[in-house]
């Protein structure tokens, strides 16, 4: 004879945070007692491809740190300075975004899916704020004459910072992708690893951008 | 046994004795092989330390991530096992 759960007699709102089941939880008796993973196959996916990006990311730091401390002068003379000011602001802005994707996360946990879905949307409109700022950045200083063929400065540049920039395109299409999701109700307090594992590949952006903005701009 | 313990000071004295001469080398570039001081060095010193490092970091959050997450199962287990009517309860209903 299978045994009930006290958790699924209770309904949700009563139970306190620490009670309330959550993503990879033991499931209903009639799913055959079989216990939930230590991590589930997505986010050990996820795991994997963050450490395969971290590969890829020193990869390009490792040759941009040859570049830049063998030369004398780093950035050359004629080149344009970036902006520092302005690059200031949007990290602030990243920064923010990895804040309200986590506020995202512990509100679908905690049931409150329309919370999810403000903070979602917020996230996505810092991300796309970030990539807008960028683009106009990089107008402005290929307008100033710094190109990905001047030298080894604006080839490192474009490239450690493009690479970025796309890593954070992914990730809003990403996000845009689980707010549909969100707005269509597919997320539950059940159900819900879309959302966490769009957040750890955000959070790992939002953590490289702090690394490259220390590196290449100053 | 004396003649070993003499022989090993020997060796033990000739090595000492090496390291001035090979301190040189020593500090260069693994790879290039540069004197050191030269920027270039310098410059592939720390790439090369970064890299070296950064697949030691990844291994390092994934023992601490497993860690965590093992942590949360085994509450979860023993949540669960706590919440779990025992058959005197299931009788009562």
């Amino acid at each position: 004879m299978a045994q009930q759960s006290n958790v699924a007699a209770i309904p949700l709102r009563r139970l306190p945070a620490s009670k309330r089941p959550k993503f990879g939880d033991r499931p209903p008796p009639g799913d055959g007692g079989r216990q939930a993973p230590i991590i589930d196959n997505a986010h050990l996916a996820v795991f994997m491809l963050v450490a395969g990006e971290t590969m890829l990311f020193a990869g390009f730091i490792g040759s941009f740190l040859v570049y830049k401390l063998g030369a004398p002068f780093w950035p050359p003379p004629g080149l344009p300075r970036l902006p520092i000011q302005l690059t200031w602001a949007n990290t602030l802005v990243l920064l923010t975004s990895g804040v309200t994707m986590y506020l995202a996360v512990r509100a679908v946990r905690r049931n409150r899916l329309l919370l999810m879905r403000v903070f979602l949307a917020i996230t996505v409109l810092l991300g796309t704020t970030f990539l807008v700022v960028q683009g106009r950045e990089w107008v402005r200083l290929i307008a100033h004459g710094l190109h990905l063929s001047s030298g080894t400065y604006g080839a490192t540049f474009y490239t450690l910072i493009g690479l970025h920039g796309f890593h954070v395109l992914c990730a809003v299409l990403w996000l845009l992708g689980v707010f549909v999701a969100a707005m269509a109700g597919r997320f539950t307090v059940f159900r819900h690893s879309a959302v966490e594992i769009c957040a750890i590949y955000w959070y790992f952006v939002c953590a490289v951008w702090p690394v490259l903005f220390y590196l290449v701009y100053f | 046994m004396k003649r070993i313990l003499e022989d090993k000071w020997q060796a033990a004295a000739s090595a000492v004795a090496l390291i001035p001469a090979v301190a040189g080398d020593a500090h260069a570039c693994a790879m290039c092989g540069l004197p050191a001081g030269d920027i270039a060095t310098h410059a592939y010193n720390t790439s090369v330390l970064f890299l070296l490092t950064v697949p030691y970091a990844i291994v390092a959050s994934a023992v601490v991530v497993g860690y965590v997450a093992y942590r949360k199962a085994r509450r979860r287990e023993a949540d669960a096992e706590y919440n779990t009517p025992g058959p005197e309860s299931v009788s009562n209903r």
